[in-house]
């Protein structure tokens, strides 16, 4: 995403007093949609289904599912398997038998773990590390999901959605990702449910570029990262602005991990536990946000090819506490008719911000500056950082419960 | 003896109503003050205590610091004799409340919440450098401002 570029334009730009709008292109891509997800029945089973087993039937993973036709189950055996895989069949669901057992180890060298590139590919229960890039990788299709996966030390993103929609990912894992653990962008509308999920020792929890539209991060845990929860608006992507996430129940705390790995983009959001960066008509609910150096929750600008002002965003119902600086923080300039309300609090930027106070959906500057430190330090190159490769490997996590149940569709519609 | 006691208790009330006289002129600025300058008095002392308390609010004692400020630049302010001086004064408090800036976000990283977060690595990079530059830059100017407010002072 040339985020360098970015980040210099930004500066720059910032500098000399910006030459370009505020939210360019707003009103061509919004999603008529809202951000929760609509009650859904379970997705459904498939009746009848091959079974390949690896290294029973073939010694690799990519030799299974290259012989793969749709609707086939992909069952892996203990063993570290050292490969990329690709997924170009539909329907198509690779299970490992245990969950810490089952490895996909890049080297370092090789890019990335899984990537699902058809319509209904499924990953579950298995540990991707190691790869240059992801650790598992859906893109361009409609209908994904990956259950009880661990990826760690994967340098980019552990677990990764872009161009996808009708998608999940629950109880799974990721840490060791300099950009962000978990990510599910360029999606609207999204139709996307991250629940379950931890993500810990990364540059961010959860980033998410322009993705929304009943998408909800419901149930999560997001620790020890440089910054927790992040979703932002870019222009490079299609559908800006970022716009209608639900981010409901998660326990977001101690993102102030100085040694976790980072990238530019992610230690500008440093010490915060959830950020909404330029996006629109987020709701932000019932989350736990704790000890944060700089802010719990943030509603932010942000700049790329024009200010992208965050406006419609729902602050309600969230208990923060233990933020150095202030638990609730609006930036100046926003986009207005951000609501903040009945929030369990102590501090905000600015003074009254969720307590009906009059001009404090104005903002406040001092939001805005602390943020431009940070991207001081980015712009000069000189922000801490730690090695992804050498980030702290998990202990053992949950292995799927039925390794026996039939394959099926991602997600219901 | 009894005479002696008497004369010292006349001396301290004197002196003690001098005292008391010399505040409540203050305080009712009926020592020098137009009414143009008492409202600038009260504006700058509002605005300046603000400001300074916006600054210091990351330190947890955002109203502590307002009061204390009230207090601080009120008396200050009322020891200059016109708007102008006082002005030029407000510039030079806005000036040391700007230059503390960069400080107040540094000093916030050394609190330190958990054990992840190493403080230096945050302070002191050249980031850090520019950043400070750039609020040394505005204090200033701002000193500055309150310099060329003062100048034309002495000079009327």
């Amino acid at each position: 995403m040339h985020r360098r570029t970015v980040l210099k334009a930004t500066a720059l730009s910032a500098a000399v007093g910006g030459s370009v709008g505020m939210n360019p292109g707003v009103g061509d891509n919004r999603c008529d949609c809202p951000a929760p997800q609509p009650e859904r029945e379970p997705p459904a089973v498939y009746d009848d289904y091959e079974t390949i087993t690896v290294p029973d039937d073939h010694d690799t993973i990519q030799a299974a599912v290259d012989a793969a036709e749709a609707r086939t189950l992909v069952l892996v055996k203990p063993g570290i398997y050292t490969e990329a895989v690709q997924v170009d069949t539909p329907r198509v669901t690779i299970r490992g038998l245990n969950r810490n057992t089952v490895i996909l180890d890049g080297e370092f060298e090789r890019t990335i773990g899984i990537v699902g590139l058809e319509d209904e590919v499924v990953v579950e229960n298995m540990t991707a590390r190691n790869y240059r890039e992801h650790g598992f990788f859906w893109t361009g299709m409609e209908g994904y999901r990956g259950s009880y996966l661990t990826a760690y030390n994967n340098r980019m993103y552990g677990i990764y959605a872009s161009g996808a929609v009708y998608g999940r990912f629950d109880n799974c894992y990721a840490s060791g990702s300099d950009d962000a653990g978990f990510y599910i962008g360029h999606a609207v509308p999204c139709h996307a449910i991250m629940s379950d999920c931890v993500a810990e020792y990364n540059g961010l929890g959860f980033s998410g570029t322009n993705s929304g539209g009943r998408f909800t991060i419901k149930d999560c845990v997001f620790r020890y990262n440089k910054a927790g929860i992040l979703p932002n608006t870019m222009a490079s992507v299609e559908e800006p602005p970022q716009h209608k996430m639900r981010i409901e129940n998660n326990e977001v705390y101690a993102n102030n991990n100085t040694e976790s790995p980072s990238r530019d983009y992610a230690f500008m959001a440093f010490g915060t536990g959830i950020m909404v960066a330029g996006g629109d008509e987020n709701e932000i609910l019932n989350n736990e946000v704790y000890d944060h150096v700089n802010f719990g929750i943030t509603i932010s600008l942000m700049r790329h090819r024009g200010w992208w002002l965050p406006r419609g965003n729902e602050i309600r119902n969230n208990e923060v506490r233990e933020s150095k600086r202030a638990d609730l923080a609006l930036t100046m300039p926003n986009g207005g008719g951000n609501e903040f309300a009945n929030n369990d609090h102590s501090s905000a930027r600015p003074w009254g911000l969720s307590r009906g106070i009059p001009g404090a959906g104005l903002g406040d500057p001092w939001v805005t500056t602390v943020y431009l430190n940070q991207m001081a330090q980015v712009e000069t190159d000189n922000y801490p950082e730690g090695d992804w490769r050498n980030a702290p490997h998990p202990d053992r996590k949950q292995s799927m419960p039925d390794v026996d149940a039939p394959p099926g569709e991602a997600v219901s519609r | 003896m009894i005479d002696q006691l008497q004369n010292t208790a006349s001396r301290a009330g004197t002196r003690l109503r001098e005292a008391t006289d010399r505040i409540l002129d203050r305080l009712r600025f009926d020592h020098q003050y137009s009414r143009g300058s008492w409202a600038t008095v009260v504006v700058m002392t509002f605005l300046v205590s603000y400001y300074g308390a916006w600054v210091l609010a990351d330190l947890g004692f955002r109203w502590t610091a307002f009061v204390a400020l009230l207090g601080l630049n009120g008396y200050v302010f009322t020891r200059y004799p016109s708007s102008r001086a006082i002005l030029a004064r407000a510039c030079y408090h806005g000036a040391v409340f700007t230059l503390l800036i960069p400080f107040v976000i540094w000093v916030v990283y050394l609190q330190s919440p958990s054990g992840l977060l190493r403080p230096f690595s945050l302070i002191l990079t050249p980031g850090d450098v520019i950043f400070f530059f750039a609020f040394a830059l505005v204090a200033g100017l701002l000193a500055g401002i309150g310099r060329v407010i003062g100048r034309k002072q002495t000079k009327a």
